[in-house]
């Protein structure tokens, strides 16, 4: 059974047939999130909701479209959407911080973001260009498919693909990983 | 190289996306001196981060969709809000019209009364005072003419 049948029988009711996309798709999804968030335990929970999602929203998607770019584009809002809350959460941690330092000298636990992998080239990276870098790279998608995914003119894919490339060529040689 | 430079400050000189697909489709992709300062896709995918060790995340998503049945779910609550919304935003123009009728009347009124005068009146072919009164908080006015008295001033 191909992608399209499985998913036209998760449409009918047939819950079990989705775990053959989750298990088609999580490897892929995993490295888009883990890529995105620097963060296994944010990357496998917003893998889990976009797949909900997905599922969810299966009586929407287009059978005539790509699913994988469908399936990209909520991957890669849950993944913004992650983003945004921790930077929230940073935000009134830190506000936290500053006002029980004014009144008490208890020592807080550091503020610094849980990433336990640091990968210096993608925290240089905005996640705009780091979705695109991950998507061009990894998948060999085209400034097209990147747009489609991400909602926006191919030519904004363009220059955020090169402000990317550009970022990371200059980080390797700064650090000098070996390729 | 000289011409890569003048494409670079232009690039970053002018930050608006056309332009600078512009030049990238121009010139850097055609330039093999700027292609080289950028990285490539084997480069990028040396670099990036390998989701393979991906635990199982099926039982939690079975979990969860068990006995959610998102298709009608979804699409009848997204019905709903459209129903709501549209049902809102015409309460909103009905009272926002009733206002509106409201304040013209009100300045209608209020023109109306501010327009009232009486130039001239007579009692008895002779000229006559006039007294006009309107009470407070109504639009009634009340006129009243009366002779004058020989010897007394209008």
């Amino acid at each position: 059974m191909d992608e399209k049948q499985l998913l036209k029988c998760c449409l009918q009711g047939e819950v079990e047939e989705y775990e053959k996309i989750v298990n088609m798709y999580k490897g892929k999804a995993m490295t888009v999130a883990l890529n995105m968030l620097r963060n296994r335990e944010d990357a496998e929970d917003v893998c889990q909701e976009a797949f909900i999602q997905v599922y969810r929203n299966l009586d929407r998607f287009d059978f005539n479209a790509n699913f994988k770019n469908w399936f990209y584009s909520i991957l890669y809002r849950k993944c913004i959407d992650n983003i945004r809350k921790k930077r929230r959460l940073f935000k009134s941690f830190n506000k936290l911080k500053i006002e029980a330092e004014k009144l008490s000298a208890v020592q807080m636990p550091d503020s610094s973001p849980a990433f336990p992998i640091n990968h210096k080239f993608l925290k240089e990276l905005s996640p705009k260009e780091r979705i695109t870098l991950i998507l061009w790279a990894h998948e060999g998608y085209t400034s097209e498919e990147i747009a489609s995914v991400l909602r926006c003119s191919s030519s904004t894919v363009r220059v955020y693909l090169f402000k990317a490339r550009k970022k990371v060529r200059s980080l390797s040689e700064k650090e000098n990983v070996q390729v | 190289m000289f011409k890569c430079k003048i494409v670079e400050f232009f690039f970053y000189m002018f930050p608006l996306k056309i332009w600078q697909d512009f030049l990238i489709q121009h010139h850097i992709q055609k330039c093999h001196l700027c292609l080289k300062r950028l990285a490539d896709e084997e480069e990028v995918r040396s670099l990036l981060l390998q989701g393979n060790e991906v635990g199982d995340l099926w039982p939690a998503i079975r979990n969860r969709l068990s006995g959610v049945r998102g298709k009608g779910h979804s699409f009848l609550w997204g019905k709903w809000k459209l129903a709501f919304g549209a049902v809102s935003l015409f309460v909103v123009v009905l009272v926002s019209l009733w206002l509106h009728n409201i304040s013209v009347q009100k300045k209608t009124t209020l023109k109306e009364t501010n327009c009232f005068k009486i130039d001239y009146i007579k009692v008895g072919d002779k000229p006559a005072q006039a007294f006009i009164y309107q009470p407070k908080h109504s639009n009634m006015i009340f006129i009243w003419a009366e002779k004058i008295v020989e010897g007394e001033e209008i």
